[in-house]
């Protein structure tokens, strides 16, 4: 299933955060969504998911027109990370996982077969199916997030929109969340993720979208896009590039002054 | 962690509801025993127990289930709704709007030429301040909520002390405070049947807000991404508090701190999920208000005491046991 997100402009308190802003993520694609702070990535998710209004544009879903496709319908064809990793109540991970499972469920029953053996495997593909039984507001920074990625991910949607998915993990972590989101999309799924990390960005990423000032500035695979003039120009920074036994790697070095 | 299933939990509570509930029926001035009870029941003549028990403690026993299992479940709706431990039903002002149209049924001397209006009276207080906060806070954030639910309150309680403040005479004043402490003696079936369809009804859409509380305990956004209409659990949670607790204010008067000390005690229990608390508060809720019913009746004393001065007694202390301890574990 492919998402079409197309000319989405949104504003809030006569502020221009989006300005007519494009992306299109394909099934099997997993898509980098950068850009610097205040570039209004994590607005222009909000946006495509439904969460904010956007004031024009549109956004399909399989080809289909978003408001045509009820909040069920769309909350099982997309699911979404936000930012915000906050579990109001004791609940154990578990349960928090399941609530993936909402948009599949109906009535005040218990949850189906199903939908037991998808929290089972999102649990096992995030590796926190030790964490279980615990409540999840004793979990670390590291096994939260991964029980939240599982919770997005018991969705089992053929989008996964993903805000800074790696913030605050450590290295290991990182590459881990990085490796599941590849996966995700390997099996099939579309992947748009918010980064702030060049050199993962460059390294797992299929294709990139800059963002700078609300407006998509440039597009395409990780090599086009962090170009030094693009580094220079929307992030004011220099990086280091070298050739490594993995491939050609890049590492943010030096800041530029403004202009 | 306190682990309980579930169903053993709803069991229980069932279970003591009903001894609860038999006791409203048994303890009283005068002594009935189950043999009485159920002898006089199965005959179903004009005895005085039969008497007794159907027109006095019935009522009495029915009015405790319906308005003590509204109060705990509209508090653990609210709670799941707001995010918050320390929410109950009159946070949103339904309680005191409640309050001040019985009030004003009372002062116009309403009341006196035709009972009835001061529970109807009640009803529509709740009612228009469920409108007022639709209009007020309607798309509004979580906070505009409570904050339209403050002024609500106060505003009603301004009225309250204004009517009470022009009272006609001592005894007019007398009934107002009297009937604020909160009571549910000397209440007949018809009070019963008039609340009853109100009281299902809000219980009925507060129900229905059970499965979204759980999506919003991950925050608005994952709940909307869920496909949570939040507009729609809003007024679900705020209709369904209005209806139901505007009604059982209607013939009690305001009896606090069941909304929120019942879901608080429970939740652990239900290992915090919101939706599997409604139930078990709306049972946690008629026990409580049924066993202070029973106590009030046990205290030797001239003049029995109202069942709000007694639920306030022990919930205000526990409401700052609440403080303490959210205060310790959030290192404020």
């Amino acid at each position: 299933m492919n998402l079409n997100a197309e000319s989405i402009t949104v504003s809030a308190q006569r502020r221009t955060i989006v300005n007519r802003a494009s992306v299109d993520v394909n099934a099997g694609e997993l898509v980098g969504l950068i850009g610097p702070n205040g570039a209004g990535k994590s607005t222009l998710l909000r946006a495509i998911v439904g969460v904010i209004r956007r004031d024009s544009g549109a956004v399909r879903i399989g080809g289909q027109a978003v408001e045509t496709l009820s909040n069920m319908e769309r909350a099982r064809a997309l699911s979404y990370l936000p930012q915000d990793r906050r579990i109001e109540w004791h609940l154990p991970s578990r349960a928090v996982v399941m609530l993936g499972r909402f948009p599949h469920q109906r009535g005040f029953g218990a949850p189906s077969q199903a939908c037991e053996v998808a929290v089972d495997r999102a649990l096992e593909l995030v590796g926190a199916a030790e964490l279980t039984s615990r409540s999840a507001a004793v979990l670390s920074g590291g096994e939260l997030t991964r029980v939240l990625l599982a919770r997005a991910l018991a969705v089992e949607a053929p989008l996964l929109l993903a805000d800074e998915p790696i913030a605050g993990l450590d290295p290991y972590h990182q590459l881990e969340v990085m490796e599941i989101l590849k996966r995700t999309a390997s099996e099939g799924a579309g992947v748009l993720a918010v980064l702030h990390d060049l050199t993962l960005a460059a390294r797992f990423m299929d294709r990139l979208i800059l963002l700078d000032g609300g407006e998509v500035v440039d597009c395409g695979a990780p090599g086009e896009v962090l170009t030094e003039e693009n580094l220079a120009r929307v992030y004011h920074i220099a990086a280091l590039r070298a050739e490594g036994s993995g491939g050609e790697y890049l590492v943010p070095w030096t800041r530029l002054p403004h202009d | 962690m306190i682990r309980v299933s579930y169903a053993a939990l709803m069991l229980c509570l069932a279970l003591l509801t009903t001894i609860a509930f038999m006791l409203s029926l048994l303890i009283g001035p005068a002594a009935i025993g189950l043999g009485d009870l159920v002898g006089s029941l199965a005959r179903g003549e004009s005895s005085t127990v039969y008497v007794i028990v159907t027109e006095i403690r019935l009522p009495r026993a029915l009015l405790g289930l319906l308005i003590g299992a509204s109060l705990g479940l509209a508090g653990a709706c609210l709670q799941g709704y707001l995010r918050n431990p320390l929410a109950e039903p009159g946070v949103i002002g339904v309680s005191a709007a409640a309050a001040l149209g019985a009030v004003v049924a009372i002062y116009t001397g309403l009341s006196l030429l035709f009972p009835l209006a001061l529970p109807i009276m009640a009803i529509g207080g709740s009612l228009a301040a469920v409108l007022i906060l639709q209009v007020l806070a309607g798309a509004g954030s979580v906070l505009t909520l409570i904050l339209a639910g403050v002024a609500i309150s106060s505003l009603s309680g301004a009225l309250t002390s204004l009517a009470l403040n022009l009272s006609p005479n001592p005894f007019a004043s007398l009934e107002i405070v009297f009937w604020l402490l909160g009571s549910i003696t000397d209440r007949s079936m018809t009070h019963v049947s008039l609340i009853a369809p109100f009281v299902f009804g809000g219980w009925a859409l507060l129900a229905m807000s059970g499965r979204s509380l759980d999506a919003l305990s991950l925050g608005e956004e994952t709940a909307v991404s869920l496909g949570v209409d939040l507009r729609l659990t809003r007024w679900l949670v705020v209709a369904g508090t209005a209806i139901s607790v505007g009604a059982a204010t209607a013939v009690s008067g305001v009896i606090g701190f069941v909304g929120l000390v019942v879901p608080h005690l429970l939740r652990p229990l239900v290992s915090h999920r919101p939706s599997r608390l409604l139930p078990a508060s709306a049972l946690g809720g008629a026990l409580l208000l049924l066993a202070a019913d029973v106590f009030v009746r046990l205290i030797p004393h001239g003049t029995e005491l109202n069942l709000g001065v007694i639920t306030a007694l022990v919930g205000a202390p526990f409401f700052i046991y609440l403080i303490i301890r959210s205060k310790i574990s959030y290192g404020l």
